[in-house]
């Protein structure tokens, strides 16, 4: 795939889009729809399956430190690093490693905020929620931190809010590996990333060719709108029993 | 080397698009206000569909990077307006000004700021207007808006930028670098692009620091704001 996605033949460059080549070709005469699938096979799948397990780590950490109590060093950590901003963050990173154009710090820089995020979140969940009525009847009766967490916590009353979290935050990481890649910093030629795309087009589309700028530029749109289903389907919308109905319907 | 990592044009284009951006944050805010007044706040959000509601769960971010090809492109084919800046050296500063305007709008919609501003807005005037000193207010007649309002609108302002700041920054670098804006951003690219990587970091370090006045100036805000609530409460 990797030599049929990257065989230059300049003959065959800037093509219009055809039956042979969806989207055209682009400057080295490489077909644009296999670039852009193979971008978001090499890129942004990535950036996702980091993210998630971002999330699986921060889950770890969490149950595993709930019995002890969380040690200061770690919530300040986790809400410091929350509260950079991660994609100013990623770029002096790759700054000060001297300007090492390496995808793996990308993913390394994401993967860390994406831990601190998860990781603050449910520090704060906790915090908030671990002296609720029924939540302090569980413990009188015998029950562990840890169940009282997954069972009344993440299954449950938090769910909704870690969704939103790790939508937001593959939201964001997408866009932060896109802007990295246009940038030359992320994804180097000849693999292919939405960023480096977009730049490697981005003259031309201004000079009247925009095709292959804008068909990344789609890919890009549509790739960061799906974890906005995350929180409107059927996993998303079950609400906890016990919570009261809204407002509007128990007055109606 | 020093001066060209600080130098006055990039501070000036980063605070130029940062003012606008203020700008349009504190235009929503007050719009939102005013809408909620217009229908008296407390039934706003009893007329939400459910689905729109759960539809805005999370923030309506657009990468930057995808929304600002589109403007740029679109402003040029449809009405042959040029968004790219002007070159600095040649321009006055009314025209970098009137060119910092669509950066910043770009940034003001692509980081969720101005979704976040609808949802704080809608949920702070639900929020307060079911609190017993506003009903008891409403109940004897009293003009409940004009006391809500500027609490209310101080709230919006301070939770939505401090929830949307890091992505603001986030977005700066690309946004500087699509639309050729020669700020703080865009100079860190080019001394990147150029491997002069102390040039580089000092402008980052200028970024982090003008963020950290930023987050600092709504964490005191927040502080005061936090104590005039208590004695509404």
């Amino acid at each position: 795939m990797d030599s049929a996605i990257s065989q230059i033949d300049l003959g065959q460059a800037y093509l219009a889009p055809s039956w042979v080549h969806w989207l055209g070709t682009d400057y080295l005469g490489r077909d644009l729809f296999a670039r852009i699938g193979a971008a978001i096979i090499q890129a942004s799948l990535p950036v996702m399956a980091t993210v998630t397990v971002g999330f699986l780590i921060a889950g770890i950490v969490f149950l595993s430190w709930l019995p002890r109590g969380f040690p200061f060093p770690l919530m300040t950590g986790t809400a410091v690093i929350r509260s950079l901003p991660a994609g100013l963050l990623a770029f002096g990173v790759l700054v000060l490693a001297g300007g090492q154009q390496r995808f793996e710090f990308v993913l390394l820089v994401i993967g860390i905020a994406a831990t601190a995020g998860a990781l603050d979140h449910l520090i704060h969940c906790w915090e908030r929620d671990r002296h609720l009525g029924y939540w302090d009847a569980h413990h009188a009766m015998g029950g562990s931190a840890r169940r009282r967490a997954i069972q009344f916590g993440m299954q449950q009353g938090w769910r909704q809010s870690i969704l939103q979290l790790f939508g937001l935050t593959i939201q964001t990481s997408l866009a932060i590996e896109a802007t990295l890649g246009y940038l030359g910093m992320g994804i180097q030629e000849p693999r292919a990333s939405l960023g480096n795309i977009i730049a490697a087009h981005y003259d031309r589309a201004l000079k009247g060719y925009p095709i292959p700028a804008l068909s990344a530029v789609a890919a890009l749109l549509a790739i960061s709108m799906l974890p906005r289903f995350l929180t409107v389907g059927p996993i998303g919308r079950r609400k906890p029993a016990w919570l009261p109905r809204p407002a509007s319907t128990s007055q109606k | 080397m020093i001066e060209s990592a600080f130098n006055l044009d990039g501070a000036l284009t980063t605070a130029l698009i940062l003012g606008w951006l203020g700008v349009f944050t504190l235009a929503a805010t007050l719009a939102g206000i005013f809408i909620h007044c217009q229908s008296d706040g407390s039934h706003a959000e009893k007329t939400m569909p459910q689905v729109k509601r759960e539809a805005t769960a999370i923030p309506f971010i657009v990468p930057a990077l995808a929304l600002a090809p589109i403007t740029i492109f679109s402003a040029w084919t449809a009405a042959r307006i040029n968004l790219i800046f002007p070159v600095f050296e040649f321009t006055g500063i009314a025209e970098i000004a009137l060119a910092s305007i669509a950066p910043a709008l770009l940034l003001f919609i692509g980081s969720g700021l101005l979704g976040r501003i609808i949802t704080v807005s809608r949920s702070e005037w639900s929020f307060w207007s079911e609190k017993p000193f506003v009903r008891v207010d409403r109940a004897f007649g009293k003009n409940t808006r004009s006391r809500l309002a500027p609490m209310i609108g101080s709230r919006i302002l301070l939770q939505s930028a401090s929830d949307c700041l890091p992505l603001v920054f986030s977005e700066l670098i690309i946004i500087e670098s699509l639309f050729n804006a020669p700020g703080l951003g865009f100079w860190s690219w080019e001394y990147a692009k150029t491997r002069d990587m102390e040039s580089a970091a000092k402008s980052i370090a200028a970024i982090f620091f003008v963020y950290g006045a930023i987050n600092l100036t709504i964490y005191f805000a927040n502080k005061s704001l936090g104590k005039k609530l208590t004695g509404y409460v």
